[in-house]
């Protein structure tokens, strides 16, 4: 188990994260957002030992983590920006990993290296992103570890081998209880793999749910009126989002589904349709409630009337 | 995992990764070594009828074993610890399953495995190339092994300096600049300052300042100082230096290992993290080139020079360029504009350097000109000499100083009166000639070209030492030595010789090997016995007859005032670099004994048997103590062939005599007659014994007429 208490660092006087407190159970894929900025990097390089906090602790399973090799053991961590020794191979870095990692399994990386179709002999400079990507990864699981943390891992991935990492990560956390982070900005590729999520925003996680549980706490609704009518008919009703043409009415609510249908139908609607909003949707709206949005205006297309953040 | 401080498998790795800086790095220089090795078998066959080399050491074998620390070190830290530079690599190998310290110390001892071996491979083909090569040659075994111990030093040294700085800076750039402040600012500014004083006020002893200031002890230092043209390569033999490096070497692997628990991963990039870091390098190279114009305007200020026009535009533009280096520094290293004007605050901490410096110095100057304590202050003094004074005192003299505590009233007398003389330069005229020469001579110490010599004392006073040096004229010399002569502790020091088994050398002209340490320890012992006055005259004699050919390059006029054998004795203490010669005096006279009695009587009738036709005998005459040349008779008896047996009659008869009747004991301060009797038995070859008489006994004087003539 993951704990953070009060987990603070800052950079040059800015504070990265501030006072985060988050419990992440075992064998649990758990995803992590956030806008640019945010501190999922500097989240997944703390619990990783690579940074010491400056206020706060990371513990995994009660033990402190900074300069602590029998942690860091258990754990492989997939940066953003990879590192390889120059010049390497796969089999250089096999030679790099295994005296690193006790726990280093060379038959499983020859293994996934076959599956991967990579050429151990070719220097790892001479490929692609994509394929860097998969090296590096790879290099990971085959550490064996029983905490995996990975950085923007997707990207560069093509469909294929991103299914396979998907799987190879679902199998590790089924079969040996590997609890995995994956910090990502596709929300698409979160939505399909992780158990819980958490939304990070200017250094604090805001929003930490399952997955499940995010999907329905915000949802969408296109209701048309038989009257004219204005937003204030909706009062009660926690409006993240209200966007009118005509007599049609798109709005993003939060709050129980079966209560705020009800309200609804009261109003007898001409149209009344409950739709379930992507992961996407949901982030964007969260963020937009917590400030973190762009005015298009300036780019001169069609604007969007958004609802008031009420107490935000 | 258990944690401990090495990992053998980062060691391994770390070794795997230095395998090519490695290689390369040694197959160079062990091809370099063996270019060596034939290049000097080609010249040494074609120089072999000019030049004799029999005997060489490691360096001069292969000057090149300094590229091991020089630039093989350097490269092999920058390359292996080069991961502190990139904030990817940083982050990988702070994030591996190991403690910094294990991390740390593994690849610093793969680091130290390369080089080590490299040193010793080229050192053992070097050596043994020479051995094998070249027969003729003898290794000297002592200054190699010093000066590879001393390459392994500065290696350490160099190694954990660019470990300590990769660990405080981010970028190869900054890497680099700051291993080189580190390595050799402190050393430079040590040397600029010492150099200061000691141009200030040359009445301070060398290294008194700043100990361990010679450039000896920080073999780097000396290697470029070697590199740069020094002919003389002692420093790098030099194992106190070696043994200091090494320490000092020690001492920042452990900082570089503080350094690098504490270093940050997000620190990788950074050109220097730590600004306070930063502010103090950009000073101490400023404050470097500050040093020229602080020196003017000390001087201004004690009066030792005038404010000119010339000296405040030189003053000026030194300290704009410490300026321009100064922002410069920052802009280069950083490389934000927006430094520079975060780094302007600290110029004012710089002109504050620069004026705690130029008070400091004024006020030491002050203070150590006033100190001036009377004779009755003065609890005792001690002399630091060495051989380079035995051109003013004498080097028996000088010798007998050394190490000796002085109470007596007289030398506290001339130390206190020369102290003040000496102070008395640095208040008083800078065009008098006698104030320049003193400056001179404690400037630039013992020169044989001018008048003056300085000596560096040690005066206890209550509760402190006071360390001077103070100049001597030789009317100086003469009554310090009077002074110092009169004290019990020099007077046992002066009649006692060196103990034979501390000494290397001991011959007694044409004696060798044990005859000449019989006679040696023969005048030892005898010494004691004799009165001191006349041993004192009879050594003083000897240094000054030693002075006078130094000075003028030709053997001394000076008559001695006693008679003397044939025979100089030479000696060498195993601690001193000079030999020390002086003649055996008869009126040691067990001495002589010992000594004539390897040149019996029957020497000079065999040699008169052997070499008939060459051969002839002198009969010298001299009378003390006056010993003027007037009262000397010689008489030379030349043979001819026919006439062999008269003569060795005749020889016989008068050195049987002259047995006879010679003294046990001549009272030199009596008219005595010394009568030496030599023969000569072909060019190169003569041999004589002395007789002693007393010049009152009329008897004695006829019968010995009778004899000779």
């Amino acid at each position: 188990m993951i704990k953070t208490q009060n987990l603070t660092k800052r950079f040059d006087g800015e504070t990265a994260l501030a006072g985060v407190d988050c419990l992440i159970p075992q064998g649990c894929i758990y995803g992590l957002v956030g806008s640019n900025g945010a501190g999922k990097s500097t989240f997944l390089r703390l619990l990783s030992g690579i940074y010491r906090p400056d206020e706060g602790t990371v513990t995994i399973d009660s033990l402190p983590v900074y300069d602590n090799p029998a942690v860091k053991g258990r754990m492989a961590f997939v940066p953003d920006d990879l590192y390889f020794l120059p010049g390497a191979d796969l089999r250089r870095m096999m030679k790099l990993y295994e005296a690193a990692y006790p726990a280093f399994d060379k038959a499983y990386c020859s293994r996934l290296i076959e599956t991967l179709r990579l050429n151990p002999c070719k220097a790892i400079h001479t490929f692609s992103k994509g394929m860097r990507r998969q090296a590096s990864l790879l290099l990971a699981l085959s550490c064996r570890p029983d905490y995996l943390f990975f950085d923007e891992t997707f990207d560069g991935l093509d469909p294929v081998v991103r299914r396979l990492v998907k799987s190879l990560i679902c199998q590790e956390v089924s079969e040996r209880q590997v609890t995995a982070i994956i910090a990502s900005h596709s929300l698409r590729e979160l939505e399909d793999t992780c158990d819980q999520l958490a939304l990070l925003h200017e250094g604090g996680i805001v929003l930490e749910s399952d997955v499940s549980d995010l999907k329905t706490s915000l949802f969408k609704v296109q209701i048309a009126l038989p009257e004219p009518y204005d937003r204030t008919v909706f009062e009660g009703i926690e409006l993240l989002e209200y966007n009118r043409l005509g007599s049609v009415s798109r709005l993003i609510i939060r709050g129980g589904r079966d209560e705020t249908v009800q309200r609804l139908q009261a109003l007898s609607p001409l149209v009344l349709d409950v739709l379930p909003l992507t992961l996407e949707e949901v982030f964007t709206h969260e963020m937009s409630a917590l400030g973190y949005c762009f005015d298009t205006s300036l780019l001169g297309g069609g604007t969007t009337e958004a609802a008031e953040v009420s107490g935000l | 995992m258990k944690k401990s401080c090495f990992s053998r498998r980062l060691y391994l790795e770390g070794l795997r990764q230095l395998r090519l800086p490695g290689i390369i790095g040694g197959l160079l220089l062990v091809l370099a070594a063996l270019l060596v090795i034939i290049g000097r078998a080609v010249t040494h066959s074609y120089l072999s009828s000019i030049y004799l080399f029999n005997s060489i050491d490691l360096f001069s074998a292969f000057p090149l074993l300094p590229a091991v620390p020089l630039l093989l070190a350097p490269l092999m830290i920058l390359r292996l610890f080069r991961f502190l530079n990139k904030r990817s690599s940083s982050d990988f190998y702070h994030g591996l399953p190991e403690n910094r310290l294990s991390l740390f110390l593994s690849f610093f001892a793969a680091a130290m495995t390369w080089l080590t071996g490299i040193l010793l491979l080229v050192s053992t083909i070097t050596l043994s190339g020479f051995s094998i090569v070249y027969h003729s040659y003898a290794i000297q075994w002592a200054e190699s092994l010093s000066f590879l111990f001393n390459m392994f030093a500065a290696t350490v040294y160099v190694s954990a300096a660019f470990s300590l700085c990769m660990c405080i800076t981010g970028t190869v750039l900054t890497n680099v600049t700051a291993s080189l402040l580190l390595i050799f600012l402190p050393r430079l500014l040590l040397s600029i300052l010492s150099w200061q004083v000691t141009e200030l006020l040359p009445l301070l002893p060398e290294g008194l300042s700043f100990p361990l200031s010679g450039s000896e002890y920080q073999i780097v230092f000396g290697l470029f100082a070697s590199l740069g043209g020094m002919q003389d390569h002692s420093p790098l033999t030099y194992l106190p230096g070696g043994l200091y490096t090494l320490i000092l070497g020690l001492l920042y692997g452990v900082g570089a290992a503080a350094l690098f628990l504490r270093r940050k991963s997000e620190a990788a990039g950074l050109a220097t993290p730590n600004r306070a870091l930063q502010t103090t390098l950009r000073l101490l190279v400023a404050f470097l080139l500050c040093q020229y114009p602080c020196r003017v305007i000390i001087r201004v200020v004690l009066h030792r020079e005038t404010v000119t026009s010339s000296a405040v535009f030189t003053c000026v533009v030194w300290y704009i360029v410490a300026l321009v280096v100064y922002f410069l520094f920052e802009l280069v290293t950083t490389r934000r504009v927006k430094n520079l004007l975060r780094s302007l605050p600290a110029v004012g901490l710089l002109a504050l350097l620069n004026l705690l410096f130029i008070g400091g110095m004024a006020c030491s100057y002050h203070t150590v000109i006033s100190a001036n304590p009377t004779p009755e202050e003065i609890e005792t003094v001690v002399f630091d000499t060495d051989d380079s004074l035995g051109d003013r005192f004498g080097r028996h003299f000088i010798r007998s100083m050394q190490g000796l505590t002085f109470q007596g009233e007289e030398v506290r007398q001339q130390v206190s009166e020369r102290l003040r003389d000496t102070a008395s330069v640095f208040r008083g005229d800078w065009n008098n000639d006698h104030n320049v020469d003193k400056w001179m001579a404690l400037r630039y110490d013992n020169s044989m070209s001018g008048s003056y010599c300085s000596v560096k004392v040690n005066i206890r006073l209550e509760g402190r030492i006071l360390r001077r040096k103070i100049a001597l004229s030789p009317e100086d010399i003469a009554k310090m030595k009077t002074a110092i002569s009169r004290e019990e502790a020099f007077r046992a020091a002066y009649a006692a010789l060196p103990s034979p088994e501390n000494c290397t050398i001991i011959r007694g002209g044409r004696i060798i090997d044990t005859k000449a340490r019989q006679v040696y320890e023969t005048m030892r012992r005898e010494i004691p016995t004799v009165d001191f006055e006349t041993w004192y005259a009879f050594m003083d004699w000897c240094d000054r007859t030693e002075i006078q050919s130094a000075l003028s390059g030709t053997p001394s006029d000076i008559d001695c005032p006693f008679p003397v054998l044939p025979d100089k004795l030479t000696i060498k203490q195993i601690t001193e670099e000079s030999n020390l010669s002086f003649p055996l005096p008869a009126f040691l006279t067990d001495t002589a004994d010992v000594y004539m009695s390897y040149y019996a009587d029957d020497w000079i009738l065999d040699a008169l048997t052997a070499s008939p036709e060459e051969s002839r005998y002198t009969v010298q005459f001299t009378l003390y103590p006056s010993g003027e040349t007037s009262d000397v008779m010689t008489r030379i008896y030349q043979h001819a062939p026919h006439s062999l047996a008269i003569a060795v009659q005749r020889m016989d008869s008068l050195t049987n005599f002259l047995k006879e009747n010679r003294l046990e004991q001549p009272d030199m301060k009596k008219p005595t007659l010394c009568i030496a009797v030599k023969s000569y038995t072909g060019p190169s070859t003569n041999r004589g014994n002395l007789y002693f008489c007393s010049a009152e006994d009329g008897e004695t004087l006829n019968r010995l007429v009778e004899q000779l003539f």
